[in-house]
């Protein structure tokens, strides 16, 4: 009985903290704890980067031989690998027309959560920008002309980006020829609800249609979503869908620009 | 001890990059071979670590936890907790609840693969903890 209520009393303690800290933060009274964010965000950077490197498990064995005869020179080229990376997702950036890059934010991936690292497809990102840089809940993120997600959750430091694959994603595209549809997420991306009187076609582009608020948060018009690969068309149905396959490789993506207004 | 705080800090990298709910797993090992109240501070700060690099309002996961670890202290006495079999159960179906909250895909699966870790590592730590094997 003595045990009993021992655990009964730790749990109420945890439950009644857990909720005073829930309530606070919920509030916005917690902004002060931020800091927290830069030791988990480099353990999650550590872990991302880490299984970043999974598709090469297959190859461990020769790579473990090369990687001890090439441990020093590693360490230098890591660090010159990681300028030319951020300095060529930079300039291909640039050199896109639209959108402009005045209107960007560059961030970098620190996490990407998926049923099996380095094999499935995440449906969202962790970036390391947050309230501090600007950013706000419903921006759009792309990389070049194309679009990735939106925003879902922000922190001080921090932001969720929930990718366009995600089941929670939604929003109104339009083909080439201007058929007007929304694209849902799932483990494939469908764009639904066209009228059966409009002609689609198998690789066609997939276009955003634009949602942007009085702000001037949301998606832009014009961002590549993707090509269509198969169409589902009933006469009996109202509407027709197809299928969308994005020009984006989530798995290698490493940094995200973050389309400000 | 030096293996269970090892494991707890495996299980807080994983979680960063994986969507499979380990740290049920962990906790039902925990309560189930420990029967300690210091569990529930683990879970406290295990939701709490979760809520920061998941960006979710701090404290939703941590409560959740404590909930999870007070419905399996609760069993304790109609079931006799440290076998394979309520571990398996336990933690299948804490991690169906915990995906389904957080609205995660399939649950199923990830369930059941939380699952079968969660008894292989009850099954190593009861090994390296030295107890007796007649109840599992």
């Amino acid at each position: 009985m003595k045990r009993r209520e021992g655990f009964l009393s730790a749990f109420f303690a945890v439950a009644f903290l857990s909720i005073i800290i829930l309530v606070l933060s919920l509030s916005g009274k917690l902004k002060f704890l931020s800091f927290l964010e830069k030791p988990t965000v480099a353990i999650q950077g550590l872990s991302y980067n880490l299984f970043q490197k999974l598709p090469f498990v297959s190859e461990s064995a020769r790579i473990k031989r090369l990687e001890d005869e090439n441990l020093k020179l590693l360490s230098r080229v890591a660090d010159f690998e990681k300028l030319k990376q951020e300095n060529a997702a930079l300039s291909d950036q640039f050199q896109t027309v639209y959108p402009r890059s005045t209107q960007l934010l560059k961030a970098d991936i620190i996490g990407a959560q998926s049923f099996i690292p380095g094999i499935s497809v995440p449906n969202s990102f962790i970036i390391n920008k947050g309230l501090k840089n600007n950013l706000k809940m419903g921006m759009a993120v792309v990389i070049k002309e194309n679009f990735v997600g939106v925003i879902s959750q922000i922190s001080e430091n921090l932001a969720q980006i929930n990718l366009i694959n995600n089941p929670s994603s939604s929003f109104t595209a339009k083909t080439e020829n201007g058929a007007v549809g929304i694209v849902k997420g799932a483990n494939t991306l469908t764009i639904n609800n066209i009228l059966l009187s409009e002609n689609i076609k198998i690789g066609e582009l997939v276009l955003t249609k634009g949602d942007i608020n009085n702000n001037g948060v949301g998606i832009p018009p014009d961002l590549i979503v993707g090509k269509i690969t198969s169409v589902e068309k009933n006469p009996s149905n109202l509407f027709q869908k197809a299928k969308v396959e994005s020009f984006v490789n989530f798995m290698n993506l490493s940094a995200v620009f973050v389309y400000l207004q | 001890m030096i293996f269970i705080i090892l494991l707890t800090l495996i299980t807080l990298i994983i979680s960063g990059i994986t969507t499979i709910p380990f740290v049920i797993g962990l906790l039902t090992i925990q309560t189930v071979l420990f029967k300690k109240s210091w569990v529930f501070f683990l879970a406290l700060g295990l939701g709490l670590f979760l809520d920061l690099i998941m960006i979710r309002p701090l404290g939703y996961t941590s409560l959740v936890l404590a909930i999870f670890v007070f419905l399996i202290r609760l069993y304790e006495r109609k079931f006799e907790t440290q076998t394979i079999a309520f571990v398996f159960i336990s933690t299948f179906l804490g991690s169906l609840i915990y995906l389904m909250i957080f609205g995660y895909n399939n649950v199923l699966i990830q369930s059941l693969i939380s699952a079968i870790i969660g008894v292989l590592f009850f099954k190593l730590l009861w090994l390296k903890l030295g107890l007796h094997s007649e109840t599992i």
